[in-house]
């Protein structure tokens, strides 16, 4: 499993197309939530908390 | 980022989740609608914080912050009186000093004569006040000069 950097750099520099190769990869993300809707959430990426 | 959350069980997994918690998501990215926003479906989800524990420990070291900020402000307050009382101690003294030897300079310019004179007319009382006076007008001089340096 990818974290979101780990993904990120793996996009950079991609075209969309390149980029369209990793759709499907499972990703970790650690991070508080700033929106919770019936569909969606929004979070911002955070240190992982020490407790 | 966006992580879309399909399914019934996911919805009700997230009742108890709101904003400001702290989560660790499992994702699964689903593409880029452009340069700065990723799009993941969420796979599972577990809380790691609370909002309330956020805030609380935010609060707590808001608090830990003002304490040690206080601290640091006496601290400093402290040092400043204590420079300030060693400043005035010295120039006290150094006030005493210089005005003494100007006072006696000043008294033994003004009272040589009169003890020459005294002398010579025989007064040897006046001979030795005038000496006295000569002392106590140096310490006098000294004192004054002392304490008005140290309050400037």
């Amino acid at each position: 499993m990818k974290t979101l950097d780990e993904l990120v750099k793996e996009m950079v520099g991609k075209t969309q197309l390149q980029q369209a190769e990793l759709v499907g990869a499972e990703v970790q993300l650690v991070g508080r939530l700033t929106q919770v809707t019936t569909t969606y959430l929004a979070c911002v990426q955070t240190e992982s908390p020490s407790h | 980022m966006l992580v879309a959350h399909k399914g019934e069980l996911l919805k009700k997994q997230l009742l108890e989740y709101s904003v400001g918690d702290g989560v660790r998501m499992v994702t699964r990215f689903t593409g880029t609608s452009d340069s700065e926003y990723y799009h993941f479906d969420l796979v599972s989800i577990v809380k790691l914080y609370t909002r309330e524990a956020t805030e609380k420990r935010e609060a707590e070291e808001k608090k830990r912050q003002e304490a040690k900020q206080a601290a640091e402000r006496a601290s400093r307050a402290a040092e400043r009186a204590s420079r300030l009382a060693v400043k005035r101690f010295f120039t006290c003294i150094t006030g005493i000093l210089l005005g003494g030897v100007a006072g006696f300079v000043i008294a033994m310019i003004v009272g040589i004569p009169l003890v020459f004179i005294c002398a010579a007319i025989e007064l040897e009382a006046a001979v030795e006040l005038i000496l006295r006076g000569i002392i106590v007008i140096a310490a006098v001089v000294g004192g004054v000069v002392g304490y008005i340096l140290a309050e400037d």
